[in-house]
């Protein structure tokens, strides 16, 4: 079971992962979203995804792309909801549950690059990539998480239980 | 020294992989080094979690167009480990021709076997219990489709207040 951490109340709150396919869950920036998710969804080989509660499925909590290019699983956009950045959050965990899931979909793979998540980090957060997700800078920005920390992660956050 | 870990400010935590460029040629044979560098044992604990997750997909997911029977996923995790079915047989004390029927579905898998199974491919051993009991819905609620629909929360209550 996925779970996010409601801040104010400090309680574990269930929550689900699932393709962004229609407009009802379309993450957009009149909400104040950065991305246009819109024609994300239009590309081809990505899939887009995003995290909602399961008792508040209007709210998307979370968004992520991931596109495979030469048997390689690339995070290509990795979005939170505004209401979920900075000190007055109101969930956590959000990022490492889509990361984790990123991560577990790349197991999936069928090539030597199997176990492998790659994505390309803000300058500013190549230090928060590497402490909280086990991630290894490669070539600049780009950075990858091998499947050891891909591994740890899913267990963290894709099957945490509601009794921590 | 630890270098200072920023947490995000913002909800875009990535930038879009740019794959045409001779940079990203450079971090793919990075990564292909790094793959070729795992030992066997890791590579195959890799396939195995792949598979696991392929199970628990499997088993999660509501679009039924697709089934998979029990067997078919033992046969995977059998190919796998490059382990022949006669000698699996053998290993797990049933007669080979028990093996070949249980491996095409003909036979269920027993909660004994459930238990070797979970203890022998590191994986929960209601799983292959669950396969089977999600198959066996799914064939039922296709044939007895009509018979269904004479039953209903709404039909019971109201016999109950008619004192039928």
């Amino acid at each position: 079971m996925i779970y996010i951490l409601d801040t104010s109340s400090n309680q574990l709150v269930e929550a689900e992962i699932i393709p962004l396919t229609s407009k009802v869950n379309m993450p957009l920036k009149k909400d104040g979203w950065n991305f246009n998710w819109r024609l994300l969804t239009k590309q081809n080989n990505t899939q887009a995804y995003v995290l909602k509660l399961i008792n508040n499925p209007k709210t998307v909590e979370g968004a992520l792309q991931l596109r495979v290019e030469d048997g390689i699983m690339i995070m290509d956009v990795l979005e939170i909801a505004p209401h979920n950045v900075g000190k007055e959050k109101r969930y956590d965990y959000v990022a490492g549950v889509l990361i984790a899931y990123a991560c577990r979909e790349s197991f999936k793979l069928e090539s030597n690059y199997k176990g492998f998540l790659t994505f390309v980090s803000k300058t500013k957060l190549i230090e928060w990539y590497k402490k909280k997700y086990g991630a290894e800078s490669a070539l600049g920005q780009r950075m990858f998480i091998a499947w050891e920390s891909g591994q740890k992660l899913i267990e963290k956050y894709l099957n945490r239980s509601n009794d921590e | 020294m630890n270098k200072k870990i920023t947490e995000p400010e913002n909800g875009l935590l990535t930038n879009q992989m740019d794959v045409n460029s001779t940079d990203f040629d450079k971090f793919q044979a990075k990564l292909l080094n790094k793959s070729r560098a795992r030992t066997q044992e890791q590579n195959l604990n890799i396939e195995l979690l792949a598979l696991k997750y392929k199970i628990e997909d499997y088993l999660n997911n509501d679009n039924n167009e697709d089934v998979k029977i029990a067997g078919e996923f033992i046969k995977q995790y059998l190919r796998t480990l490059r382990i022949k079915q006669n000698r699996f047989a053998e290993y797990i004390g049933i007669k080979p021709s028990n093996l070949s029927k249980l491996l095409k579905g003909e036979r269920p898998i027993n909660y004994e076997l459930a238990l070797i199974l979970g203890r022998i491919f590191k994986v929960n051993p209601m799983i292959w219990i669950e396969i089977q009991a999600k198959n066996e819905l799914l064939r039922l609620k296709q044939v007895k489709h009509q018979e269904l629909f004479k039953y209903s929360l709404k039909d019971l209550l109201r016999m109950d207040n008619n004192g039928v």
